[in-house]
């Protein structure tokens, strides 16, 4: 017995209801909704590592669910889920077992990866512990902005040159691309990435990165290597490769010496909200509809290297922004309604493979979640996935006001969300279909383009409406609570 | 560490033509690109240490006649193949009985200096590593230790888990995957060698290598003699010689020089501008510092005689990038594998005198390029391994570079569908008898920018008739440049004329194979000549090219030097 849809839309909005305190630069929210939550807990306690809960992985996951009393989700169905119905299939929870075993977390431990500021840590919760916290210096986004008790938000650094679009980091979380500038947090430098035009990307074995247009593979020793200010990803001189990898790229490397897939564009929202007012999910530049596809990109290591070797489009109908997960295991979705309304997630199971140069993909799908957002990014045990929302305006603007402790989109105090607009950060937990606010942001904030560092930590991108500064901000959300 | 003088500059990288344009084809160093997938925790785990690779330290003393003697140079890098090759037992059971892999594939890469590095570095006091603490034996020791038993520290590899893992490994393709894509290995001796050469390696990447002349006092004046016999129109050119500041460098020409006129250049250019031009019976001097090349260019008539070069090298630390050179322990790899079943061809390649004839011949252009045929060999006939993924590669060709003598033996080879002839037809029964994929490899050395055998068939005629006959098509007279050249590595255009040390000369120097690829202006002879007086990293490559160890370094120093 599966819920029709509407039910567990309701279900998703009383999980975005999950609040915490409100930023002091937000109007003041209903108290009785000032209810803290927490996310499952990433088992940290291994050094410099973000590993799957070894509990939470195999556990049953409506149990899961309802082990949150703020999250009234039992009406979540999982199990035997039909294809196109909103629920939890039983393939999820065979897969996050699976992953727990074998995942770029775990696999980039075991190569020794240094992660970004966890010299001397023996659990990945208590990396970053010189980086301020927001709030403590001057100009950064200020303080109260958490979600999550116990967790914290800390600038990494805050820039007065605007960016485009997304941000994504490497697995060891020390470059952060940015636009066209890569940060380098151990030198506090910005490198300029000579030639690029947006869409950084990072593979999840801290070997390399991408930047379109051309999709040029770079080798991270690029970044590494002497004290680089700049990188030439394009003409004379570039350790980068072209590759037909397109935009909206994001890449996965098989485990165990296999090989590097990338979905790119298909059909896509570009997303470069916050730079003015941004009230709803931002508008796809094609339709998603019945003959939507994404593509996936092989690139063989051939044993010399990797090279592209061909692409192939899956029909996603009324879907699109597909994101491969670290290990190109599993892939997900945003996907639409008849008239074209953002509705939620897909997760698929991604098979892909290839008989010489033939690349064959088909995908089965495991689950739909029911809650909005966009640019998705997974953690790289594969259990999570990050999003942000834009509120204030759209269909969900009662919903996201209640979250935020308004009675609905017309109290008084959610007024200046109606005008400028703001955008939260948002964890999916993929096993018990629950979502998790990370951020309260003020009015005019936008948090952006989320992603997880290998370790379990995430950053995100910080604009304030009518400036050009931005930060980028870590939070150990997954981590909090051991 | 000062590395004592090469005898190079006194066996010349002398070169005669005619009047005519002498530039050949363009050539380029084996690509140091590098993307891999090494040994995992659990694979070195399951390989336990690397073996340490059991140097003869007698070639030393026979490098003269190494450089002296194609057949002597053969044999002993046989010798080193088999030693390299040697079958190593796992250290831990699998399926498959008494389990071995040859000893190269036990050797380390890129995430086991990772570890081990950071292990090492992450142990110094913070004053120490301000003050780049050097690492003892005994904490190298441990380290390396600690890195073959990583696996056992973490959650998600309990012992029976590993057991379950080793079982999984059900025949020796399986095994032989391992080590993974590994593209370099080094001996354990390398490694150390590495490792402990942090602060010259950390130094060099920040600051920049030193450049081609590393100069110094002066030391004794060396005096060079070289016999010439000049036709009408005739040059030849010797060099390079190294001048130190305060030193000078003379030369003549003595015997009969007729109307010969001997110039001396700087640098090694083509386009260099002269130091200084006389008759050859006066000859003319100049002062370092600097690098110059001689020559001397019969005009109407024939000029013969000896070439006398007088000059004052400087004293100077040849490999200032690391801490003295190598150890003769020091062995590396570089591996070149081929995915099946991705749709690409496997390639064979012919290194039969005729082949190589018409590969430099007129209207050649000394390229290897995409094969003379293709093959599609098993497992019982080319070394073959299957990844965790499931992906099977074949290794098509390996460098192996032992550091027995001073410029390392410089080894390659590569599969053939007909080993038994010319580079592989005196393979020794010591390689043989290792097994059936190691009889299908040919192999050519190089131990220096010259080939000082007179015998352009390397004394191979007789016995290996089909080796003459190739060894005869790459020779280009005693005291021209010296061959060697791998058609799965070699790849870019020019380089069937390819000698290992030409290129290697220039590790961690900041010149790219690229350069020495397109630029024969500054890297004559297909970048074979000696173009400088110091070899950064002793012409080792993997700091700054192949797997980037150099890199690895620095991000763990970055690290640790971190404020948080």
């Amino acid at each position: 017995m599966r819920l029709p849809p509407t039910s567990i839309q309701a279900a998703s909005l009383l999980i975005l209801s999950s609040v915490a305190a409100c930023s002091s630069d937000n109007p003041a929210p209903a108290t009785d909704a000032a209810t803290s939550t927490d996310i499952a807990p990433v088992d940290s306690s291994v050094p410099m590592d973000g590993s799957t809960p070894a509990d939470a992985a195999t556990a049953d996951a409506s149990d899961a669910a309802r082990a949150r009393d703020v999250f009234h989700v039992t009406d979540v169905q999982f199990g035997d889920v039909p294809t196109g119905s909103i629920g939890v299939s039983s393939l999820v929870g065979d897969f996050i077992t699976a992953a727990r075993a074998s995942n770029w977390s775990t696999q980039n431990r075991s190569r020794g990866i240094m992660m970004h500021g966890c010299n001397g840590v023996t659990n990945a919760a208590d990396c970053l512990a010189d980086v301020p916290e927001a709030g403590t210096v001057d100009g950064d986004i200020g303080a109260d902005h958490s979600a999550i008790d116990g967790a914290h938000l800390r600038v990494l650094f805050t820039s007065t040159a605007g960016s485009a679009y997304w941000t994504r980091s490497s697995a060891d979380g020390r470059f952060i691309g940015r636009g066209t500038k890569i940060h380098d947090l151990v030198r506090d430098i910005e490198i300029n990435a000579a030639g690029a035009m947006y869409d950084p990307a990072f593979f999840p074995d801290n070997n390399g990165f991408m930047y379109q247009p051309g999709g040029r593979m770079c080798p991270q020793s690029a970044l590494t290597t002497g004290m680089p200010t700049s990188v030439a990803i394009t003409g004379t001189g570039s350790p980068c490769a072209g590759s037909s990898v397109g935009l909206y790229e994001h890449l996965a490397a098989a485990l165990g010496g296999g090989d590097y897939w990338a979905t790119s564009a298909g059909t896509a929202a570009w997303d470069d909200g916050g730079h003015a007012a941004t009230l709803t999910e931002t508008a796809r530049n094609e339709a998603w509809n019945s003959t939507a596809q994404v593509t996936l990109s092989l690139m063989a290591n051939t044993g010399s290297g990797f090279s592209f070797v061909a692409s192939r489009s899956v029909s996603t109908p009324f879907q699109g922004d597909a994101v491969i997960s670290p290990s190109g295991r599993v892939m997900i979705t945003r996907f639409v309604d008849d008239a074209g309304a953002y509705q939620g997630y897909v997760l698929h199971r991604l098979d892909a493979t290839h008989t010489g140069a033939a690349v064959m993909v088909t995908t089965t799908e495991m689950a739909r979640y029911a809650q909005q957002g966009a640019k998705p990014s997974f953690s790289y045990d594969e259990r999570y996935v990050a999003y942000h929302h834009y509120i204030g305006g759209g269909a969900t603007a009662d919903a996201d006001a209640h979250d935020l402790g308004f009675t609905d989109s017309s109290d008084p105090g959610f007024g200046d969300y109606t005008t400028r607009g703001a955008s939260n950060i948002y964890v999916l937990d993929l096993l018990t279909g629950i979502s998790t606010r990370v951020t309260t942001m003020a009015p005019g904030q936008y948090a952006l383009y989320p992603h997880f560092r290998s370790d379990g930590w995430m950053y995100f991108l910080v604009r304030t409406l009518g400036t050009r500064t931005e930060s980028v901000i870590a939070s150990d959300a997954l981590l909090v609570n051991q | 560490m000062i590395r004592r003088p090469y005898a190079a500059a006194l066996a010349f990288a002398a070169f005669a033509t005619a009047c005519g344009p002498p530039s050949p084809a363009p050539s380029v160093c084996a690509t140091t690109s590098s993307q891999s997938s090494p040994a995992s925790a659990e694979g070195r785990w399951l390989l336990g240490q690397a073996s340490r690779y059991p140097a003869d330290t007698s070639l030393a003393a026979r490098v003269e006649e190494l450089h002296a003697s194609q057949r002597s140079r053969r044999t002993v890098a046989w010798q080193a193949v088999a030693r390299a090759l040697a079958p190593v037992p796992l250290a831990h059971a699998t399926s498959v009985a008494n389990a071995t892999v040859p000893r190269f594939r036990t050797w380390y890469d890129v995430e086991d200096v990772q570890r081990t590095f950071g292990r090492l570095y992450g142990g110094l006091s913070a004053a120490d590593r301000a003050a780049n603490a050097r690492f003892s034996d005994t904490t190298l020791d441990a380290a390396l230790g600690w890195n073959a038993a990583f696996v056992t520290t973490l959650p998600e590899w309990p012992a029976d888990r590993l057991a379950t893992w080793s079982a999984s490994f059900m025949d020796g393709v399986t095994v032989a995957g391992i080590t993974g894509i590994q593209r370099i290995g080094l001996s354990p001796d390398a490694v150390r060698h590495v490792v402990s050469s942090y602060p010259e390696i950390l130094r060099c990447l920040a600051a920049g290598a030193p450049p081609t002349l590393a100069d110094g006092p002066p030391q004794p004046q060396q005096v060079a003699h070289e016999p010439v016999v000049l036709a009408p129109c005739g040059v030849r050119t010797l060099g390079p010689f190294f001048v130190a500041t305060g030193g000078r460098l003379s030369t003549r020409l003595l015997g009969t020089p007729a109307d010969a006129q001997i110039t001396v250049r700087y640098g090694v250019a083509s386009t260099s501008p002269a130091a200084c031009t006389g008759t050859a019976e006066e000859g003319c001097a100049v002062s370092g510092p600097g690098t110059f090349m001689v020559r001397v260019a019969a005009q109407g008539s024939i000029a013969s005689g000896m070439i006398d070069v007088r000059y004052d090298p400087p004293t100077a630390n040849a490999t200032a990038c690391l801490q003295g050179v190598f150890p003769p322990s020091a062995a590396t790899v570089a591996l070149e594998w081929r995915r099946i079943g991705i749709g690409i061809p496997f390639p064979s390649y012919d290194t039969s005198a005729a082949a190589l004839a018409r590969r430099l011949g007129p209207g050649g252009d000394a390229t290897w390029g995409t094969g003379d045929g293709t093959a599609e060999p098993g497992a019982d006939s080319i070394y073959t391994m299957t990844t965790s993924a499931g992906t099977t590669f074949r290794l098509a060709g390996m460098h192996i570079r032992t550091r027995e003598v001073d410029r390392w033996l410089n080894i390659t080879m590569w599969w053939s569908p007909d080993p038994d002839t010319d580079f592989g037809a005196d393979r020794p029964d010591a390689v043989r008898s290792l097994g059936a994929p190691w009889s299908n490899y040919k192999m050519c050395v190089a131990t220096d920018f010259t080939e000082n055998d007179a015998d352009p068939a390397g004394g191979f005629d007789a016995d290996h008739p089909t080796l003459g006959a190739s060894l005869r098509q790459v020779h280009e007279g005693q005291g021209g440049p010296s061959w060697c050249s791998n058609p799965y590595i070699d790849a870019g255009p020019g380089l069937v004329r390819s000698n290992c040390v030409g290129c290697h000369q220039h590790a961690l120097s900041g010149v790219r194979p690229s350069d020495v690829q397109n630029d024969i202006t500054h890297y004559p002879q297909n970048g074979r000549m000696q173009v400088r007086n110091n070899y950064p990293s002793d012409g080792f490559w993997g700091i700054d090219g192949g797997d980037q160890l150099g890199s690895v370094l620095q991000q763990a120093a970055d690290y640790y030097r971190a404020s948080h």
